[in-house]
C-alpha cells in the first residue's frame, strides 16, 4: 500500500481551515437543493449524443483521474470536472475526436475552482500529447462555461462527505481514515457511468457506508454498524435507506470489478499484491492507483 | 502544490485519445460558437458589445465620467507589469482568453472608459443580473490572492511558465465588469 497517498502532513499546500459555520444543517439543506440543479441528463448518449459513448467516456474520465493524480490536484477537481464533462454532453453533441479536449477544458475550470494554484492551459494540452492546443482549450473553456451558464459551482460528493463527518460521533483519526476511503470510492464513482443518475449526495453517502463496511469499522462502534450508519444517512440527505444500501453495494461491486481489472493489468507489476476481493480494508488506494 | 510546478507531465499519461483533431474545423466551429453567443448576449443587454454602442432595448444604458469610475476599471493587470512588461498587448493577445475579451466584451475596454456605460436597471431583469455579479465578483477576488500565491511558492522560470494562463484569468474579469458592475 502506498503511504504516501494516505499521509496528508507533508504537504505544503496552504488551506483554509474548514469553516464551522458552513458545515451546518442550514447549508446541508441548501446543497440538497441545489444539486439537482446541476446535475446532468442522465441519457444523454441516447438522445443527445451520435458520436460518443459509454465506453468513452470511461476512457476519458480514467485519463482525467490520472492527470489529477499525477498532478495532485485537490480531491475535488476530478469529480467536479467529470460533472462539467456530463452537463455539458446533456445538451451539447460532440465530436469523438473533441471528447478529450472538453475533457481537458473541464479539469481546468474545476481546478480554477478548487485550487489556489490552478492547472494551467499549456500543462493540459502536453497531457492530450499536444492534440489540442492552449488556444483552444481558452475558447474551450469560453464554451464551457456559457454551456453551463457559468454554473460552476456545483456540489460534489466530498461537499456532503464533510457534512456527514461533522454530525458523526467519531475520533478525528477515525474521520480521517474514512474520508480516504470515501474519496477513492468517490472518484471510482465519477468514472462510471452508471453513477451519473446518481446525486453527489447519495454517492457521497454510499462512498462512507462503503468505507466504513470496507474497514469493518462497525464491528467496534455501534454507530458506524451496518445497519446504524445506513440508516443515520438516508435521514441526512433525505432517501430511501434501500436506495442508499443499492448504491453502496453497486460501489462495491464496481470496486470488485475494478480491483478484478486492476489485478489482470497489474499481473506485471511486482508491488501490486491486491488482497482478497472481500477485504476491501486496504483496497481503495490500491484500486485508485491501479486504476489509473 | 510547489510539487505541481516543478512535476512534469510523464509520459505515460500524455496520450491522444480519441485521434487527431481537425484544428481549422475545430476553429471555424469555435468562432461559429462565440458569434452566436455574441449575439445572444446583445440580444441580452441590448447592447453591441462589437461596435460598443448601446441598442434599443430593455436597458437603459448611460455613459459615466472616466473619474467616477473605480481604477480597478481600467488599470492594467498587475501581471503585465510584472512579469510581461516587455511583451505587453500583443502577447497578451496571443493568449487565446483575450479573444475572448474580443468576443464578448469588444475591444479595448481599459482604454476606453469613457465609453463605459451604466444601465437602469429594470426590475424584472433582477435575477439575471444578480446572476452574473455573483458569478463575477468572485473572480476579481480569486485573482487578487492567486497571482501572489503563485510568485511566492515559484521560481523565477516557474513563474513565467504559469504566467500565460495566470495573466489571461486576471485579464478576464475586465472584459465585462465595467459594466455588469454598475447597476
Amino acid at each position: 500500500m502506498e503511504h504516501q497517498l494516505l499521509c496528508c502532513e507533508v504537504e505544503t499546500i496552504r488551506r483554509a481551515y474548514l469553516d464551522a459555520n458552513l458545515l451546518n444543517d442550514r447549508v446541508l439543506q441548501t446543497m440538497l437543493k441545489a444539486e439537482e440543479t446541476c446535475s446532468p441528463s442522465v441519457s444523454y448518449f441516447k438522445c443527445v449524443q451520435k458520436e460518443i459513448l459509454p465506453y468513452m467516456r470511461k476512457i476519458v474520465a480514467t485519463w482525467m483521474l490520472e492527470v489529477c493524480e499525477e498532478q495532485k490536484c485537490e480531491e475535488e477537481v476530478f469529480p467536479l470536472a467529470m460533472n462539467y464533462l456530463d452537463r455539458f454532453l446533456s445538451f451539447e453533441p460532440l465530436k469523438k475526436s473533441r471528447l478529450q479536449l472538453l475533457g481537458a477544458t473541464c479539469m481546468f475550470v474545476a481546478s480554477k475552482m478548487k485550487e489556489t494554484i490552478p492547472l494551467t492551459a499549456e500543462k493540459l494540452c502536453i497531457y492530450t500529447d499536444n492534440s489540442i492546443r492552449p488556444d483552444e482549450l481558452l475558447q474551450m473553456e469560453l464554451l464551457l462555461v456559457n454551456k453551463l451558464k457559468w454554473n460552476l459551482a456545483a456540489m460534489t460528493p466530498h461537499d456532503f462527505i464533510e457534512h456527514f463527518l461533522t454530525k458523526m460521533p467519531l475520533a478525528e483519526d477515525t474521520k480521517q481514515i474514512i474520508r480516504k476511503h470515501a474519496q477513492t470510492f468517490v472518484a471510482l464513482c465519477a468514472t462510471d457511468i452508471k453513477f451519473i443518475s446518481n446525486p453527489p449526495s447519495m454517492i457521497a453517502a454510499g462512498s462512507v457506508v462503503a468505507a466504513v463496511q470496507g474497514l469493518h469499522l462497525g464491528n467496534t462502534n455501534t454507530f458506524l454498524s451496518y445497519q446504524c450508519l445506513t440508516h443515520f444517512l438516508s435521514q441526512v440527505i433525505k432517501c430511501d435507506p434501500d436506495c442508499l444500501r443499492a448504491c453502496q453495494e453497486q460501489i462495491e461491486s464496481l470496486l470488485e470489478s475494478s480491483l478484478r481489472q486492476a489485478q489482470q493489468h497489474s499481473a506485471s507489476s511486482e508491488t501490486k499484491t491486491v488482497e482478497d476481493e472481500a477485504d476491501l480494508s486496504c483496497t481503495p488506494t490500491d484500486v485508485r492507483d491501479v486504476n489509473i | 502544490m510547489e510539487a505541481r510546478q516543478s512535476e512534469y507531465p510523464k509520459p505515460s499519461a500524455c496520450r491522444n485519445l480519441f485521434g487527431p483533431v481537425n484544428h481549422e474545423e475545430l476553429n471555424r466551429e469555435f468562432q461559429k460558437h462565440l458569434q452566436e453567443m455574441e449575439e445572444a448576449y446583445q440580444r441580452k443587454w441590448n447592447f453591441d458589445f462589437y461596435n460598443h454602442r448601446p441598442l434599443e432595448g430593455r436597458y437603459e444604458w448611460q455613459a459615466v465620467e472616466k473619474g467616477s469610475l473605480p481604477d480597478f476599471y481600467f488599470r492594467p493587470p498587475r501581471l503585465r507589469k510584472a512579469v510581461c512588461k516587455s511583451a505587453g498587448r500583443q502577447s497578451l493577445d496571443v493568449n487565446g482568453n483575450c479573444q475572448t475579451v474580443v468576443f464578448v466584451g469588444s475591444q479595448g475596454i481599459s482604454e476606453d472608459t469613457q465609453c463605459v456605460a451604466q444601465k437602469t436597471d429594470v426590475s424584472g431583469n433582477q435575477t439575471d443580473l444578480a446572476e452574473q455579479c455573483t458569478g463575477q465578483r468572485k473572480r476579481p477576488a480569486a485573482d487578487d490572492s492567486s497571482p501572489q500565491n503563485k510568485r511566492a511558492n515559484t521560481t523565477e522560470e516557474e513563474v513565467s511558465e504559469d504566467s500565460p494562463s495566470a495573466s489571461s484569468v486576471e485579464q478576464t474579469p475586465k472584459k465585462s465588469s465595467p459594466r455588469r458592475h454598475q447597476t
